[in-house]
């Protein structure tokens, strides 16, 4: 058993979730799919004291769509959500989610899972930034609602409370006309921890590209969207000089880090590259 | 926290009461409480694959899930995959396609191969894209990749080829 000892509490209820997360925010976490707590427990780089089950609670099973968003809870796992026939309308999110992980790895892992735990290369945040929406926690004060551009506060670190648990996420719907494009970049290919991830969307008609979106997510950088005024001169004919100088002064703006498998400067690199590559897709969307 | 945790398992089709330590692992529990060893432990990390088992009919990775988590589930492990002492059909495939050496990661794959195939069942028709990105879950470290795709190509095929001729077959020209 590598491990190390903890209790373990399932959870039937949200209130009873909420009391126990209540008790000893600092010594509790949440275990949902596990995915990406188990490994740091079995390699004891967490010991907390007590584990909150969320699974056997019906409420945060839920996944619905409406012409506003898809709402998932808490427990829906990424493989739920990728076979979900209705998140076809949802442009960069259907692309990222069969991509995340493994097989294996999406039919425990959680879709709000991986929002908590904030890998600043996750896909799911990236495109959370991308779409826009909403996250909702809820603790014994009550419920929260948290802006998508508001959730992500630095890697690996959210806007919630240690005693508060991530209720639901809602990913906006995009409009009819809009187009987007997902990529991600890894060492070793499926499953692999991305390098970064990066996504790119507009709306696209008769005279050209609107509402140009560029995410990006990458060790060191928390998943951030482009500000407008490095996304409103792409607007119209998406020209490679427009493409060429967004996405340098977008990569100007990144704050990657280095680690084992690449120094900031290359992820910088990688960023200006990708998102070049994916705002030229869409120029080829326009014709 | 010596007390342990009361959990009632369905494994392979048959019940099992027991009293684990809320830390064991999934995969400890099959290996050393009922000794199922068929399920590997290769990283225990989540990496390798050795120790996949179908949760609920969906393949998961044994050692990143708690037993206490599987209170009240279904698991079935390689041991119930194939009658005793027999190889399955999945295993027969990939033995004809020399896709195991060692036989390590084997286990994994099996389970694998055989959640694609219940998809195939209903109703998935997966490209040879989808099925390696499927079969991308696990590491291989000796015979390589190419026989055991071959081997999870073929099987699908079969599969599908069963499927469509049990169905009632379209009017041709001549019977119409």
């Amino acid at each position: 058993m590598r491990p190390a000892v903890f209790d373990y509490v399932a959870a039937s209820t949200v209130t009873e979730a909420c009391a126990e997360l209540g008790r000893d925010p600092d010594g509790t976490r949440v275990l949902a799919g596990g995915q990406s707590l188990m490994p740091r427990l079995v390699r004891r780089l967490d010991r907390p004291r007590r584990l909150v089950d969320i699974c056997r609670i019906a409420e945060l099973h839920e996944l619905s769509a409406t012409p506003d968003g898809v709402r998932m809870g808490a427990a829906v796992t990424q493989r739920t959500a990728e076979l979900y026939p209705a998140l076809r309308g949802f442009g960069v999110l259907a692309q990222a989610l069969p991509g995340v992980g493994k097989v294996t790895t999406r039919n425990r892992g959680t879709v709000c899972g991986s929002l908590a735990n904030a890998n600043p290369a996750a896909e799911l945040g990236v495109c959370l930034l991308l779409l826009g929406g909403e996250v909702t926690a809820i603790s014994t004060r009550g419920l929260r609602h948290i802006a998508a551009e508001d959730f992500f506060l630095a890697p690996r670190r959210t806007a919630l409370e240690d005693d508060e648990l991530l209720h639901t996420v809602r990913y906006d719907r995009p409009q009819a006309d809009t187009v987007g494009h997902f990529e991600k970049v890894t060492i070793r290919g499926a499953g692999d921890t991305p390098l970064l991830s990066a996504a790119v969307s507009a709306r696209l008609g008769a005279d050209g590209a609107t509402d140009v979106r560029i995410g990006v997510g990458g060790e060191g950088q928390k998943p951030t969207r482009a500000p407008s005024r490095i996304t409103a001169p792409l607007a119209g004919a998406l020209d490679d000089p427009a493409i060429e100088h967004s996405s340098r002064l977008l990569a100007a703006e990144l704050e990657f880090l280095g680690d084992t498998r690449a120094c900031a400067d290359h992820r910088r690199r990688l960023a200006i590259r990708i998102v070049a590559r994916l705002l030229r897709r869409l120029r080829e969307d326009l014709l | 926290m010596t007390d342990g945790v009361a959990i009632e398992v369905r494994v392979n089709g048959r019940a099992v009461r027991a009293c684990v330590p809320a830390r064991m692992t999934l995969v400890d529990f099959l290996r050393e409480r009922l000794g199922l060893t068929g399920t590997h432990i290769g990283c225990g990390e989540g990496l390798c694959g050795a120790c996949n088992v179908l949760f609920e009919s969906r393949s998961a990775r044994a050692c990143l899930m708690l037993a206490v988590q599987a209170d009240d589930s279904d698991v079935v492990t390689i041991e119930g995959l194939s009658p005793p002492g027999y190889a399955s059909n999945v295993q027969d495939c990939l033995v004809r396609h020399h896709a195991l050496q060692c036989g390590f990661c084997t286990p994994g794959f099996v389970v694998l191969i055989e959640e694609l195939l219940a998809e195939v069942d209903a109703g998935r028709r997966p490209t040879a894209i989808q099925i390696r990105k499927h079969l991308s879950s696990s590491l291989c470290r000796c015979t390589g990749y190419a026989p055991i795709i071959a081997a999870a190509e073929e099987l699908v095929a079969d599969r599908i080829a069963v499927i469509d001729s049990s169905k009632p077959q379209p009017p041709t020209e001549v019977a119409r």
